[in-house]
C-alpha cells in the first residue's frame, strides 16, 4: 500500500510538469499583450514597453519559465499584474467558492442520479424508464448558461426566493450562504445528473443480470436486500470512479455557471486571467487545478478497496 | 423616477434645474425619441425632499477593474470607480458637456500664454490626512508625464514642458503656447499624494475624493465608503457605502435588479432599453448619443484601403439608420462627424456626406480597381464579447457581398484584437466606438485616431497624407478664439470626409437603470461618473 501512494505520489510529478511547459508555451503563443490591456490601445509604446519591462515580459521565455519554476519550488506561484495579489491569495479566496459549489451541484446530482438511475435499471423499459431517459437527453441538451439563466429569473427576479446571483460567504452565515448558492448547484448539478443516471443505470442493469443476482433470488432474498445488498454494492464501484473523475470536471469546469451567477471562484478568474492575458494566475491555476484533478483521481482509486474487497492495491490481483 | 407628492409645492433647485434644462436640450438637439427625452428629464427631475444621508448603493457593472493604478487603468468600469476616490483639476459635466474646474478654483492662461497658471483651494485633505498642496499636483503630472510609469495619459499632457509649484494652492504649468487639449485632460488626471510614490499598484488607493477606497475582492466586489471630511460639501457624498459587483452576464444583472438585490445596474445593451421602459418598477437614464461613435479603423498601409475609393466605399456602405433603428433600439444619431450639432465645432456639412448607397459602392469598387470585387482581400477584425461590432461589420459584409466581394468577419478576443490593431498593425478593418466626441476638439483630435503623428495611429494615417490637416488641428488647439477654432475644425472635418481614412457611421447613447429610490443619479457621458449626488429614497 505505502510502496502504491510511493508510486502515484512520485508518478504526477512528470504530468504536472509537462503541463507547466504545455501551459506556458500556449500562453506564449497566444497573441495579444497584457501590458496592452492594462495601458489600452491608445497608449504610446514607449508606455507598453516600460510595463512590459516591469513584469518581465521582454525576457525570453525560457527565462520567464525558470523563474517561475524557481518560484514554485520556493512555494511561490507568482502574483497578478493587474491585481497584484499572490495567486495564491486569489486562488485561497475563490477556491473555497468554487469547491463549495462543486460539492453542492455533486450532491444535487447524486440526489437526483441515484434514486432515478435504479428505478429506471430495477423497471427497465417502464413509463418511469422511459421518461427518466428522456429527461435525461434534455437534461444534456440543455445549454448549463440558459438553465441557470432560467433559474434566476424564474426564481430570483419573478418569484423572488433566492438571490438572482452573487455570493454570500459562509462568513455571514450558512443560510445565506446557502441561498446564494441553491441556483447555482442545481444549474450545474443538473447537467452532472443527466450523465451520472445513464452510467448507474447502465451499471445497474449489468449487475442485475449477473449470475450472482440471480441466484441471491433464487435463495429467498427479499428483493429490496437483493438491490441494496448485493447489486447496489457492485455497481457502485465504477459509478465511484466516475463520481470521482465528475468532481474534477465540476472542480475545473464552473466557468460559466459562475459567470452567470456571479460567483466569484476559480472558474470566472482563470477565464478573466486569460482573456487580460495575466499569464502568472492563468498558469498558477491551472496548475492547481490539474494538480487537484490528479488528487482527486488519486482519492478515487484509494476507496476502491473499501467498495470491493477483492482489490489490493500494490499486489496482483488473484482471481480463484 | 421620484414620485411626486401629492401634498406640498414640488421644489427645484437652480442647479437641478439647469441640469434637467441642459441635458434635454442636449437630447432634443441629438434627436433622441420622446421616450428617451422622458427617461432623460425624470434622470434629473428634482426630488421632492431634500437628499438624505445614509445607506449602501450597490452598482452591477459587466465586468471587474484591473488595477488599482489610477493612471494606468483604461476601462470605463475603473473610470466609474477612480472618479469617486480622486478628485481631479476639472470635470466634465455630464448635463451640458462643459468642461470645469473641480479641484481647481480657476485656470488663467499667463506670460503671453506660454503658462497656465491653477489656483487650488486650501484645506483639502487625502484620506489618509495629509494636505493636498500644489506639490502634489506637480508630482501627479510629473509622474504621468514619466514613460517610466506606464500611464496612457501622458499623450494627453504631452504639451506640458514644465510644472512649476509658485505656493502651496498656485502652480504654473508651462507650454510653448496655449494648449486647449490640457484642461480637458485634466478631467482624467487623478491627483495622488507624493508621499505614496509613483508605484500605486500595489497599493491602497489614497485620493481626496468623496469617495475612500476600502476593498477590492477580485471578481466580487469594489466597497467604498463615504469621506466625512470631503473638503467641498456641495460635492460631498451622500450614501454611506458603494458596493460595484462585477456581474458579466447581462441577463443576470437585469434580474438581479428587477429583484432588488442591486440598486443601479451602469451602462447595459441599448436593445434592452425598450424592455426596462415598460417595466414601472424600474428607470431608465439615457445618455444622448455625443460621446461615443461608431467608426471602422481602415489599414491604409496596406491594399486595398490605401486607396481613397475602398475607403470611400466604405463610408457609404452602411445603413446606418437601419443599424440604429434594429441593433441599438432607436438610441443613436446618424454622423459623419465626430461631433453632434450641439457641439459648437459640429460642421453641418457633414451632414449626410456619406449614406447608405450599395450602388456607389458597386462604382467606388471599379473605380479603386476592383471591378465585382475581382482581386479584393479585406476582412474585418472583431473582438468578440462586443456585439455591435460585428453587427456593423455584419452589415457591411453583405453590402459588400452584393457588390461582388464577400469579405470574411475575424473573431478574436479583445486581447488579441487590441495586440493586432496596435502592435502587429495585422488588418484590414475594424469597427470600434472610441469616446471623446462630446469633450474639447483639442483633445477629441489628439487622439491616436485622429492625430497622424502619434504612433498609435491604426489607421497608418501619416501628416503628409493628408495636407492641411495636422495645421488645421493645430491651429484649432492653440487659440482661445472661438470663430479661429471653430473654422480650422470645420475644416478639419472636411479633409477628414474627402480623405477619410476612417468613416464615422453614428453616435450611440449608454443607458444605465435604476431602482426608482435611486435619486440624484445623472449618467456621465464619458463614464468619468460621480455617484456624489445619489441618494437613496427609502
Amino acid at each position: 500500500m505505502a510502496r502504491y501512494l510511493i508510486w502515484r505520489a512520485v508518478s504526477v510529478v512528470p504530468t504536472l510538469l509537462g503541463i507547466t511547459v504545455l501551459v506556458f508555451l500556449v500562453t506564449y503563443f497566444i497573441p495579444g499583450d497584457p501590458a496592452l490591456v492594462l495601458a489600452g490601445a491608445e497608449a504610446p509604446p514607449e508606455v507598453v514597453a516600460s510595463l512590459r519591462h516591469q513584469w518581465g515580459l521582454d525576457q525570453p521565455i525560457y527565462v520567464r519559465y525558470g523563474v517561475w519554476m524557481a518560484n514554485i519550488a520556493r512555494g511561490n506561484l507568482g502574483e497578478s499584474y493587474f491585481s497584484h495579489q499572490t495567486v495564491l491569495r486569489l486562488v485561497g479566496r475563490a477556491f473555497p467558492v468554487t469547491f463549495e459549489l462543486a460539492l453542492l451541484a455533486l450532491v444535487v446530482a447524486v440526489a437526483i442520479a441515484v434514486p432515478t438511475g435504479i428505478i429506471s435499471a430495477v423497471r427497465p423499459s417502464s413509463w418511469f424508464d422511459l421518461g427518466a431517459t428522456a429527461v435525461g437527453f434534455i437534461g444534456l441538451s440543455i445549454p448549463g448558461f440558459w438553465l441557470g439563466i432560467m433559474l434566476i429569473y424564474l426564481f430570483g427576479a419573478e418569484l423572488r426566493w433566492l438571490p438572482a446571483g452573487g455570493f454570500t460567504p459562509l462568513s455571514s452565515g450558512l443560510p445565506a450562504n446557502m441561498r446564494s448558492m441553491i441556483l447555482p448547484a442545481i444549474a450545474l448539478g443538473t447537467f452532472a445528473s443527466t450523465q451520472l443516471m445513464r452510467y448507474l443505470r447502465a451499471g445497474m442493469l449489468d449487475v442485475l443480470n449477473a449470475d450472482y443476482i440471480r441466484t441471491a433470488r433464487a435463495k429467498g432474498l427479499a428483493a429490496a436486500m437483493v438491490l441494496m445488498r448485493h447489486a447496489m454494492r457492485n455497481a457502485l464501484i465504477p459509478f465511484m470512479t466516475v463520481l470521482g473523475v465528475q468532481m474534477g470536471y465540476l472542480l475545473g469546469g464552473t466557468v460559466i455557471t459562475e459567470s452567470v451567477f456571479a460567483l466569484p471562484g476559480i472558474g470566472r478568474l482563470v477565464l478573466n486571467a486569460i482573456l487580460n492575458r495575466d499569464y502568472q494566475v492563468a498558469v498558477g491555476i491551472i496548475l492547481l487545478i490539474a494538480a487537484a484533478f490528479v488528487l482527486v483521481n488519486l482519492v478515487v482509486d484509494l476507496l476502491y478497496p473499501v467498495l470491493d474487497p477483492r482489490v489490493r492495491l500494490g499486489q496482483a490481483t488473484s482471481w480463484r | 423616477m421620484e414620485k411626486r407628492g401629492r401634498k406640498g409645492t414640488p421644489s427645484i433647485s437652480r442647479r437641478r434645474l439647469l441640469s434637467q434644462t441642459g441635458l434635454a436640450l442636449a437630447g432634443a438637439s441629438a434627436g433622441l425619441t420622446p421616450a428617451a427625452l422622458r427617461d432623460l428629464a425624470r434622470a434629473v427631475a428634482a426630488p421632492q425632499a431634500a437628499p438624505k444621508r445614509g445607506g449602501t448603493l450597490t452598482i452591477s457593472q459587466s465586468v471587474d477593474i484591473n488595477t488599482l493604478h489610477p493612471w494606468n487603468g483604461t476601462l470605463n468600469v475603473w473610470k466609474v470607480t477612480k472618479t469617486n476616490i480622486y478628485d481631479q483639476l476639472s470635470y466634465q459635466d455630464p448635463t451640458t458637456f462643459q468642461v470645469k474646474p473641480k479641484l481647481a478654483k480657476s485656470f488663467v492662461w499667463t506670460d503671453n500664454n506660454t503658462s497656465l497658471v491653477i489656483a487650488l483651494p486650501s484645506g483639502v485633505t487625502f484620506h489618509n490626512g495629509e494636505k493636498l498642496t500644489a506639490e502634489d499636483v506637480k508630482f501627479t503630472l510629473d509622474s504621468i508625464r514619466d514613460p517610466k510609469v506606464g500611464s496612457w495619459l501622458r499623450g494627453f499632457i504631452a504639451p506640458i514642458k514644465d510644472v512649476q509649484v509658485l505656493d502651496d494652492t498656485h502652480l504654473k504649468i508651462k507650454t510653448e503656447t496655449i494648449e486647449n487639449q490640457l484642461i480637458p485632460a485634466f478631467t482624467y488626471v487623478d491627483i495622488v499624494p507624493r508621499s505614496l510614490g509613483t508605484d500605486l499598484a500595489k497599493k491602497t488607493p489614497i485620493g481626496s475624493g468623496p469617495y475612500k477606497f476600502v476593498e477590492w475582492i477580485p471578481n466580487d466586489r469594489v466597497t467604498l465608503e463615504r469621506n466625512p471630511n470631503y473638503w467641498n460639501e456641495a460635492r460631498a457624498g451622500h450614501v454611506d457605502k458603494i458596493i460595484l459587483r462585477p456581474v458579466t452576464e447581462l441577463q443576470t444583472r437585469i434580474s438581479q435588479l428587477l429583484a432588488g438585490d442591486v440598486d443601479l445596474v451602469y451602462d447595459f445593451s441599448l436593445q434592452e432599453v425598450p424592455r426596462l421602459r415598460a417595466d414601472k418598477s424600474i428607470a431608465v437614464a439615457v445618455v444622448p448619443p455625443a460621446d461615443q461613435m461608431f467608426l471602422v479603423y481602415l489599414n491604409m498601409r496596406k491594399p486595398p484601403f490605401n486607396k481613397v475609393e475602398m475607403r470611400q466605399a466604405m463610408g457609404w456602405a452602411l445603413d446606418r439608420q437601419g443599424f440604429i433603428k434594429n441593433f441599438l433600439a432607436g438610441l443613436g444619431r446618424v454622423d459623419n462627424s465626430p461631433f453632434t450639432p450641439q457641439h459648437w465645432a459640429f460642421n453641418p456639412k457633414t451632414e449626410n456626406a456619406y449614406s447608405y448607397n450599395p450602388d456607389t459602392v458597386g462604382k467606388l469598387m471599379e473605380k479603386a480597381g476592383y471591378p465585382k470585387g475581382r482581386g479584393l482581400t479585406f476582412s474585418f477584425l472583431v473582438p468578440s464579447g462586443y456585439p455591435e461590432f460585428k453587427q456593423i461589420s455584419t452589415l457591411l459584409q453583405a453590402t459588400f457581398a452584393a457588390a461582388g466581394y464577400r469579405p470574411a468577419i475575424e473573431e478574436v478576443d479583445i486581447a488579441q484584437w487590441a495586440a493586432r490593431l496596435n502592435q502587429s498593425k495585422d488588418f484590414f478593418a475594424a469597427v470600434d466606438y472610441p469616446p471623446r466626441g462630446s469633450t474639447d476638439p483639442a483633445l477629441t483630435y489628439s487622439a491616436g485616431l485622429f492625430f497622424p503623428p502619434v504612433p498609435a495611429n491604426y489607421l497608418g494615417l501619416t501628416p503628409d497624407m493628408i495636407p492641411g490637416y495636422v495645421d488645421e488641428i493645430r491651429k484649432g488647439a492653440t487659440t482661445l478664439e472661438r470663430g479661429t477654432r471653430k473654422a480650422a475644425y470645420t475644416k478639419v472635418q472636411e479633409l477628414w470626409l474627402e480623405y477619410l481614412p476612417g468613416p464615422i457611421y453614428c453616435h450611440r447613447s449608454t443607458a444605465h437603470a435604476h431602482r426608482p429610490y435611486v435619486s440624484g443619479f445623472v449618467p456621465h457621458p464619458a463614464f468619468q461618473q460621480s455617484f456624489a449626488d445619489v441618494w437613496l429614497a427609502k
